[in-house]
């Protein structure tokens, strides 16, 4: 008999907001967080848009001394990492850290760190690299960061699967439960990726939208406008949460993964692996295609992956194909932090009854048609969600999250 | 129902001792240390100017030139390895259903030997890396999914970079897996090529490495008095995990049985162990009660032992507190001593050894401990390997972020 695994909190650094009220509401309205790229000087750039998280202070979760010795990406894990915790309204105690762990998923985690040093580096020598260096820039340090932060002392990864890494993190964590190596765990994935380099890298790669929109399934879509932040939901088990007294609205009913090929480029995503995921998720989750109320997409406005996704869920799901919404229409692509922002709004679809909308779709491209595709949010009952986060090179990873009964 | 067990049946190595499992197995023997001076770059004005570097790696060897182009020094090591631990296991691959072979190679430092070159060039004007595979040079997952792609695997493919521990924990990820039935098969291990001008330089700056620059074969002396900091390696090591069943169904060579993991945080400083090594040893009682061993079935540790001033005598510590009196039985050796601190491989070479120490009935020395600290006054069995059946062992890591990881081993006899 599994252990239930039941998801009392949720986290939230965005585009659209921070925190779980503030996303949600942005969710609801279907709210754009994509908007001029002002984190550094793009005038010269490929690109000039971006979808920043706006408003964010550091100094509202981190002491400002020690923000000094983190990249953002780490900000926003502690941050996201607190919010989280709060929002299950559980206490670390001397009795039960050891019990709490900690899996994050990102693709790219310091690297605006990493740039601004190899900068100063570059310029004026190793001399005045900031000693920091080594705990910032490397896919270990949200972890780090964020169990000092919070107390946390148990069980711990970091996976980087680029846009599946947050589905990963969290499939690990609920192994974490299921095997009684923890009660509760913080999972989920962070990513700030707005360096010049990276935009610049994506750009030569053709990723990018020239059009400068996020417009996932439409005619006019071009590529993927890059996003940042952080979603990180508790997981905690049944028994755990019901001896305190959590309110859970939702639960983890199924993880799938699997992997095949890519391209040359390593953007392409491969429809047999996607569709495999898709079915080892439900198959893990006991649910049927008929069972499911929403599948939040993949879909980041990419010409050709979006069309293999609309393709995959037409075959999947044949003439009643439930709702289909993409989130990274308001998000833009966060890279390792998808699937946990993804799973932050696959829990308020759930708790609220509420499906957000695809935003941008203006054009329907027949070649790329989802035929449920909602383009206006609305009220509806959601007990089964299925996300995509379809990764880069190869990997593809779907989760099942479900009410609680 | 009953559980799974996960043997070793291949090992491959890519490290500063050479190419290939046969290099790494003589150098665990020969009693020295390949740390020499850094040539990789020009660091004449580091405090810290040595290294283990991997001489004479030919990635054309082992793949398509073309592919080897498209990817960082660090993929291309872990497909060597790779390679060869799947030649050295006698599988074929990807066999008959490859959706239950898959791959768990983590890194730690990330593709930073292609990310600054590519920041060099950039700077200078030069044609960069954006213009061909940007993504699949830079991205940390790319060594695991290249290996995948190379063997035709299907399985599930993740990559872990948790620092130190990265190795240790995609190793005992790997294991998970088979043991949950989701593969019969994972290629796991580590790969790292940080030998690169701020990779290095980071850790040279706050005084983590050794400054021993004028003998650079005695630098890496784990538990000694005069140990000063560690000497970064670069590698990977690889170990072909498999069922047990699918192992004995094919009549497999298997060198070991990974028994349990385990892996806790400290909580308590990004780069500094605490003196008390209370996580440290929660992790390996995890990982002893995962593999239902009672600490006094283990023999030997392969120690994290990564010749820092800290961490040799906070793991003595903490190897104290896990195994109680019979600490004192324990022999403790650290492979750092011989092939340096190679990082996200360094548990992959861990594993590497450990299976070699099982298939061979030896166990490795730890080299250069001449003067041992009082602080660490465990066997670490100085300057000469030693005879052993093995019957159960530790490999043991820790490392910034505060992370430990712990895995069993247990030797396995078929009927």
């Amino acid at each position: 008999m599994r252990r239930r695994v039941l998801v009392t909190g949720v986290g939230v650094v965005s585009p659209i907001g921070i925190g779980r009220e503030a996303f949600g509401a942005a969710l609801r309205e279907g709210r754009s967080g994509i908007g001029p790229l002002t984190r550094f000087d793009a005038r010269d750039g490929p690109c000039r848009v971006a979808a920043e998280v706006r408003g964010f202070d550091a100094a509202a979760f981190i002491d400002p001394r020690e923000a000094r010795r983190m990249d953002p990406v780490d900000h926003y894990a502690v941050a996201a990492a607190r919010l989280a915790l709060a929002d299950a309204g559980l206490v670390v105690t001397d009795a039960n850290r050891g019990r709490i762990g900690l899996v994050l998923g990102t693709a790219l985690y310091g690297v605006q760190f990493g740039e601004a040093q190899h900068a100063v580096f570059r310029a004026a020598g190793l001399r005045r690299v900031s000693p920091y260096t080594a705990i910032a820039i490397f896919p270990f340090s949200p972890i780090g960061f964020v169990s000092i932060a919070l107390g946390i002392t148990g069980w711990s990864n970091v996976i980087t699967s680029c846009a599946a890494s947050g589905a990963d993190a969290i499939a690990h964590a609920r192994d974490a439960i299921e095997a009684g190596t923890a009660d509760v765990m913080i999972a989920g994935g962070v990513e700030a990726p707005l360096s010049p380099t990276i935009l610049r890298g994506l750009d030569a790669a053709a990723a990018l939208s020239r059009g400068a929109h996020s417009r996932p399934y439409d005619r006019g879509r071009d590529g993927f406008v890059l996003g940042e932040g952080a979603g990180l939901v508790v997981l905690e088990a049944e028994d755990h949460a019901r001896a305190r007294g959590a309110r859970a609205d939702a639960e983890l009913l199924g993880c799938g993964t699997a992997n095949g090929p890519y391209d040359s480029g390593g953007l392409g995503i491969d429809y047999d692996t996607a569709a495999e995921a898709v079915a080892a998720a439900l198959e893990d989750a006991r649910c049927r295609p008929g069972d499911v109320d929403l599948v939040s997409a993949n879909a980041a406005s990419e010409v050709e992956n979006d069309r293999l996704e609309a393709a995959l869920i037409g075959e999947r799901y044949g003439g009643a194909c439930p709702p289909v919404t993409s989130i990274r229409s308001m998000v833009g692509q966060t890279l390792g932090a998808s699937a946990g922002l993804q799973a932050a709004a696959s829990l308020f679809a759930i708790r609220e009854g509420f499906l957000p909308p695809t935003i941008n779709y203006e054009t329907p491209d027949p070649g790329c048609l989802v035929r449920s595709l909602v383009t206006q949010g609305r009220a509806a009952p959601v007990r089964r969600v299925v996300q995509h986060s379809f990764g880069y090179l190869g990997t593809q990873s779907v989760l099942v999250f479900g009410a609680a009964a | 129902m009953t559980t799974r067990r996960i043997v070793v049946t291949g090992v491959g190595s890519v490290a500063s001792c050479g190419v290939g499992r046969e290099a790494l197995r003589a150098a665990l023997r020969g009693g020295r240390s390949f740390v020499r001076p850094l040539t990789r770059f020009d660091a004449s004005s580091y405090p810290s100017r040595i290294a283990a570097e991997v001489d004479g790696f030919d990635p054309a060897s082992f793949m398509d030139p073309d592919d080897a182009e498209r990817i960082d020094r660090s993929a291309q090591f872990a497909v060597a390895a790779a390679v060869e631990a799947v030649r050295d296991s006698g599988l074929v691959l990807p066999g008959a259903d490859p959706r239950r072979a898959g791959v768990s190679i983590g890194i730690a430092a990330g593709c930073m030997t292609s990310c600054e070159d590519h920041l060099f060039r950039q700077d200078r004007g030069e044609p960069d890396l954006a213009t061909g595979g940007f993504y699949t040079r830079i991205a940390a997952s790319s060594a695991s999914a290249v290996v995948a792609r190379h063997l035709g695997l299907r399985g599930r493919t993740h990559t872990l970079s948790t620092g130190c521990t990265t190795g240790t924990d995609s190793v005992g990820y790997a294991f998970q897996q088979i043991r949950a039935g989701r593969a019969d098969v994972m290629i796991a291990g580590g790969t790292d090529a940080p030998i690169a001008p701020l990779a290095y330089g980071c850790f040279a700056i706050i005084r983590a490495m050794s400054t021993r620059n004028e003998d650079p074969e005695s630098a890496s002396r784990p538990f000694d008095r005069d140990r000063d900091g560690f000497v970064l390696g670069e590698g990977a090591g690889v170990v072909v995990l498999e069922s047990l069943d699918h192992a004995l169904r094919r009549g497999a060579p298997v060198y070991m049985e990974v028994a349990g993991y385990g892996t806790t945080l400290n909580a308590h400083h990004m780069t500094a162990p605490p003196p008390d090594g209370r996580e440290m040893a929660r992790a390996i009682a995890m990982a002893l009660d995962d593999a239902r061993v009672n600490p006094a079935g283990i023999e030997y540790v392969s120690a994290h032992g990564s010749s820092t001033p800290l961490n040799d005598a906070a793991e003595t510590t903490a190897l104290k507190r896990a195994f109680g009196d019979h600490a004192r039985r324990l022999w403790v050796s650290s492979i750092k001593s011989v092939i340096g601190h190679t990082f996200g491989a360094a548990g992959g070479h861990q594993a590497a050894a450990a299976a070699l120490a099982f298939r061979d009935g030896l166990v490795p020395p730890t080299v250069n401990l001449r003067d041992p600290d009082p602080a660490c006054d465990l066997d670490c069995v100085p300057g000469a390997p030693r005879p052993r059946r093995l019957g159960a062992m530790l490999q043991n890591a820790c490392g910034f972020c505060g992370k430990n990881a712990a895995i069993v081993y247990r030797r396995f006899d078929a009927a």
